[in-house]
């Protein structure tokens, strides 16, 4: 009984990791309808981030996280401002091909400043361990979960209840009315990869420090999370995190029946399956509540 | 407070206004008649900017706030549109601004306000989300005021406050798509096609809005097909007929 609960919490906790993830790829899909695949290696940003400060500035995780929401905040903004804006208005293909070349700027530009070798945080950066009951769950785990509900409602709380954020979610919704109500659509764009970007970079740390840091760490958390937007239902936030929890959850639990190789195969036969069966995603309701 | 002078508006090759001059005077109503595909729609869109003039010129005299708002009506919006010389911007400045080349977003802080064919409402924003997105120019503290006087203007859109836009009936976004144009508080207000698919009593209530706004002082230029309707309430009429206005 004790390893199940383990095994879920433990499921949940790597959603939690790809619902964050997630939750930037739908933001960002919801004002540009692209989906932005260098998002994976600013999370890597700011998993290097957050070792630099765990293991050379010897901070706790809060200011880890901070710092690496802040640095990766700065440059979603560097990377919209000057890798996609001067393309708007060209058709999808010239943005992905974009999308690519920055995903790889970034990659070698962290092999260049800290080698191709994995990095590891400090042994038990995110606290120790915790019992509950016959349950013993590591703590760097528990926090991820907290994390995850934690950032998800504050965004909630931006989008639905600030000036700014219900501009996000008009550009998303309609950029000809958007304009009509006087909101500058590249202002919102900009909120969108901040927001986006900042989220990466506190799920970096959280996931550099369940894991390994590494400059092409980002890819494999990246596709999970892209299936999880899918699954979820893409452009839709509580989708975003709905989705990641399940594909955690779904793996985890396929590990422990049927050994760990399988983990992987499980989410992608998941998003294959959601893309024939139902394309629009869990969310795919008709009221489209909680959509960017 | 309105000048067009010679306006050209072409989409790729096909012309569809052709040398358009008009001229809108404070607190006046005037429709834009014509048929379907006669490019009243166009001319709308270009006044609002969301379209842009091959040649022609559109100025803009702000004048002082209508009258139908509370408090002094004198909204400063958040930012200044570009472009705009400091003293021209201030809302009781008299002189002409040539807007033609501004975006939709400078003229909404002029007090230009385009309510779109097709209602254009934020179909996942609540109805009273989509009022506040209404007032996204606005740094005033007069929005919530704002938002309950629209409420009272449309009572339906108060029973519905709390949800999704696209749940409303087509009179519903229509009223909702009116109030949030009014929420940037305009001084000129372009309706397009504001009772097209509507129930004959719902045309009524959108007759007797333009009324009302009219006598407070809003100036209001609204397009249709309905002729005879849109005379009865308006100060005067211009027809379009294939992009050109019919003398």
């Amino acid at each position: 009984m004790g390893g199940w609960a383990e095994q879920l919490i433990n499921g949940l906790a790597v959603g939690a990791v790809y619902a964050l993830i997630a939750l930037g790829y739908t933001l960002v899909f919801g004002v540009l309808r692209l989906f932005n695949f260098a998002h994976c290696d600013v999370m890597m940003a700011g998993a290097y981030i957050g070792w630099l400060c765990a293991e050379r500035l010897r901070l706790g995780l809060l200011p880890a996280a901070v710092a690496a929401a802040g640095v990766c905040a700065l440059l979603g903004l560097v990377v919209e401002r000057f890798g996609y804006r001067p393309l708007y208005g060209a058709s999808g293909m010239p943005l992905m091909v974009v999308a690519l070349g920055i995903s790889l700027l970034l990659q070698y530009t962290a092999m260049l400043l800290f080698g191709a070798g994995a990095r590891v945080y400090p042994f038990g950066y995110t606290g120790g361990v915790v019992r509950i009951g016959s349950v013993t769950l590591p703590a760097s785990k528990l926090t991820a979960l907290l994390l995850c509900v934690a950032l998800t409602a504050g965004l909630e709380l931006v989008l639905k209840y600030t000036r700014a954020g219900r501009a996000v979610r008009a550009v998303a919704d309609d950029k000809t009315a958007a304009r009509l109500c006087g909101i500058y659509e590249n202002r919102a764009v900009s909120l969108a990869f901040v927001l986006g970007s900042a989220l990466a970079g506190i799920s970096g740390v959280v996931y550099g420090s369940m894991y390994l840091v590494s400059p092409l760490m980002g890819l494999t958390p990246g596709l999970k999370a892209f299936a999880a937007s899918v699954i979820g239902g893409i452009g839709s936030i509580p989708g975003a995190v709905l989705g990641g929890l399940a594909l955690g959850l779904a793996e985890a639990l396929a590990g422990a029946a049927f050994g760990t190789a399988t983990k992987d195969m499980v989410s992608f036969v998941l998003l294959i399956a959601f893309l024939l069966l139902r394309p629009g995603g869990i969310m795919n309701s008709k009221s489209g509540t909680g959509r960017v | 407070m309105l000048k067009v002078q010679g306006l050209n508006v072409a989409y790729g090759q096909v012309k569809a206004v052709r040398e358009v001059s008009l001229q809108l005077n404070r607190g006046e109503t005037v429709a834009l008649l014509g048929v379907n595909g006669a490019g009243k729609s166009t001319v709308l869109l270009a006044l609002a900017g969301i379209l842009k003039p091959e040649s022609g010129k559109i100025l803009y005299r702000c004048g002082d706030n209508y009258s139908g708002n509370k408090g002094n009506g004198i909204i400063r919006p958040r930012g200044k549109p570009h472009g705009i010389p400091a003293g021209q911007f201030d809302s009781t400045s008299g002189q002409w601004v040539d807007i033609t080349t501004m975006g939709a977003q400078e003229r909404v802080r002029l007090g230009i306000a385009l309510v779109p064919e097709g209602r254009h409402v934020f179909p996942t924003a609540t109805v009273r989300e989509n009022l506040l997105v209404g007032a996204h120019i606005r740094g005033d503290n007069e929005v919530e005021a704002d938002v309950e006087r629209m409420y009272r203007l449309f009572p339906a859109l108060y029973e519905k406050q709390r949800i999704p836009a696209m749940s409303l009936s087509g009179g519903q976004q229509q009223m909702l798509a009116i109030a949030r144009a009014l929420m940037s508080r305009p001084r000129l207000l372009l309706l397009d096609e504001p009772t097209m698919g509507l129930s004959p009593k719902l045309c009524e209530e959108v007759y007797r809005f333009i009324e009302k706004s009219s006598a407070e002082g809003l100036t209001v230029l609204v397009s249709g097909e309905d002729g005879r309707s849109l005379r009865q309430i308006c100060s005067r009429a211009l027809t379009v007929v294939n992009g050109a206005l019919r003398t």
